[in-house]
Parts: C-alpha cells; sequence; structure tokens
C-alpha cells in the first residue's frame, strides 16, 4: 500500500551526475580547440545537453547547471558556491574538463522539491 | 506453516501486533488441538479459519495474501506505519503552499552582491592564494546577506567566481536551470576592476 522510498530514490546521486555532464561535455566540445566565436553556442549546449538527460531520470528534482569555459591563457580562476538547502535531499558536483586549448568547469546543484 | 502455529493469541508479547490483545477475537480452537493445528486436515475441527489457509497449497501468490489476512487477525507482517525506522532521510509532507508569501527580489539582491564586492574587492590585485579563500567567505557572505533580507521558504545557492582580467576576453559562463517559472529566480552582478573580475550569483529555488 505504501510505496516505501528508500533513501537513495530521493536524494541527490553524484556518480550518476558525473557521468551525464562528462558525456554532454565529450559530446560537444570534446575533440575541438578553442574558438572564441563558437564558445557561447558550445556553452549553451553542454548546458542543454546536461539538463536534458538530467530530466530524463525522472527525480524530483530541480536543477541548476553552470558552465565556464575557459582558454589556457595562463590566466587564474577560482570558484566557489555556497548554498542553503536541505543536507538531506540536495547535493551538487562539478566536473572539471580540459584539453589542450581550453578548460571547461560545469557545476550541478540539485534541489529535491 | 509455522505461521499458523503464531496465530494463537499470544501475541501479547509481540510489539508488533497492531491490534490490543484483548480486544482480538480468541480462538476457537481448543488449547490441545492447538499443535496439531499445523496439520491442515486437523484445522476444521474447532476452527473456521480462513479459506485460502486451509484449501490451497501454500503458493508464492497465497502466502502474501495470507499475511494480509493474519494481520487482520492481530499479527502484523508489515510495519505499516509511517515511522522511518528504515529509511535515513527524512521526508517532510507537502504543505501545498504553492505561492511564496514574499517574491524573490532579484534587484535587491543584486545591490547587495554589488555592495559586498565593492567593499570586499575595491581596488585590489590579483592574487592566487589570496583569492581562494576570497571566493568561499565572500559567497558565505553573500548567502549571510540574502538570509537577512529575508525570503522565507527559499532555498538559496550562491557561486562565486574571481578570475584574473586579460585583455582578451577568453572566458564564457553560462547557466540554465530547471525551475518553477512563476516562484523561482536568480541574479547575478559582475565586477571588474583593473586585475580581476568577480562575478557573483545567487539562485532562488522556492520549496513549497
Amino acid at each position: 500500500m505504501d510505496e516505501f522510498q528508500t533513501g537513495e530514490e530521493t536524494a541527490f546521486v553524484t556518480d550518476e551526475v558525473t557521468n551525464i555532464v562528462k558525456e554532454a561535455i565529450e559530446s560537444t566540445i570534446g575533440p575541438n580547440a578553442y574558438q572564441h566565436n563558437k564558445v557561447n553556442q558550445w556553452t549553451s549546449n553542454v548546458v542543454e545537453q546536461c539538463l536534458n538527460q538530467l530530466t530524463k531520470l525522472g527525480k524530483p528534482f530541480k536543477y541548476i547547471v553552470t558552465c565556464v569555459i575557459m582558454q589556457k591563457n595562463g590566466a587564474g580562476l577560482h570558484t566557489a558556491s555556497s548554498c542553503f538547502w536541505d543536507n538531506g535531499t540536495d547535493g551538487s558536483c562539478t566536473v572539471r574538463w580540459e584539453n589542450k586549448t581550453m578548460y571547461c568547469i560545469v557545476s550541478v546543484f540539485g534541489l529535491a522539491i | 506453516l509455522g505461521r499458523k502455529q503464531s496465530l494463537m493469541p499470544d501475541a501479547a508479547a509481540r510489539k508488533q501486533s497492531m491490534i490490543p490483545p484483548d480486544a482480538r477475537r480468541p480462538s476457537v480452537l481448543p488449547p490441545d488441538a492447538r499443535k496439531s493445528s499445523i496439520d491442515p486436515q486437523h484445522a476444521p475441527q474447532g476452527r473456521r479459519a480462513s479459506i485460502m489457509m486451509m484449501d490451497h497449497p501454500r503458493r508464492p501468490s497465497q502466502d502474501r495474501k495470507q499475511s494480509i489476512v493474519e494481520s487482520t487477525a492481530g499479527r502484523s507482517t508489515l510495519i505499516v506505519t509511517p515511522g522511518h525506522a528504515h529509511r535515513t532521510n527524512v521526508r517532510y509532507e507537502n504543505t501545498y503552499k504553492t505561492e511564496p508569501d514574499v517574491k524573490f527580489r532579484s534587484a535587491e539582491v543584486r545591490d547587495t552582491i554589488k555592495d559586498i564586492f565593492e567593499r570586499e574587492l575595491g581596488t585590489m590585485k590579483y592574487d592566487k592564494e589570496r583569492c581562494i579563500s576570497l571566493t568561499t567567505t565572500l559567497s558565505e557572505k553573500i548567502k549571510h546577506s540574502v538570509k537577512i533580507l529575508g525570503f522565507p521558504r527559499y532555498k538559496i545557492v550562491v557561486v562565486v567566481a574571481i578570475g584574473e582580467q586579460e585583455t582578451h576576453p577568453s572566458i564564457a559562463f553560462t547557466s540554465r536551470c530547471i525551475w518553477n517559472q512563476n516562484t523561482d529566480n536568480f541574479s547575478e552582478y559582475t565586477f571588474k576592476n583593473a586585475s580581476l573580475y568577480a562575478v557573483g550569483l545567487v539562485y532562488a529555488m522556492y520549496m513549497d
């Protein structure tokens, strides 16, 4: 009668999300070199693909996906995030990816409904 | 087969019984025949037990029905209470308050981020070690001030990025969200000075 939802089904599963993000990055910008005029399109594509895959998981979550693509110029970048949420059900994961010409950092925040 | 035995009302010792012992109907079976009730052939002697248990051999589907029958007779095989004994998460029930009392004001939050950046960063030069701790403290500060502004029932996510200013722009920052368009919002501010830039993002998601 009662549906027993174990904790795992409604908590944020980092591994799953990490895989989704890696696939999205690799399929969008994997083999490419940095091109300034294409960067906007790439970031949008990465984010869109991540979101599509995340919604396919079918979990009761709201998602925030941010993507930063940076050319390897020697410049430095630091990011930090601070969240006010429910520790038991919500979570985040960050994936750093690089190739010869650029860095890509994707963060996914999942907030349970 | 051993299950039938436990139908006998010695469940007073069993904590899981849902019906208190005195409210349960006493077994019709005479005491000496209790032990022999294991054998289905003896059961019709003194007891009109459920048909399911008597006439049909034990099949998996029947077993399940049996457990329901037994629970109505006072023995619970299913723990139906909403207690979360085997769950680590406590899920709160929906309160069905779909609209927030106070909506997230992105302009106000933008000014807050701006103030904090200008106060903390000002004319600072980009310094690697310092910026590492600076990003975390800034995000904590922004989160704290957004909390003070007071948006009840909102979950807040703050992202801060500090980078070195370059002559040629070589960075792209994108974000997308899946949220409720009516109630959720975000706010963003970019601070630039001679040697560095700082991006502050605040997302607010309403929790109903």
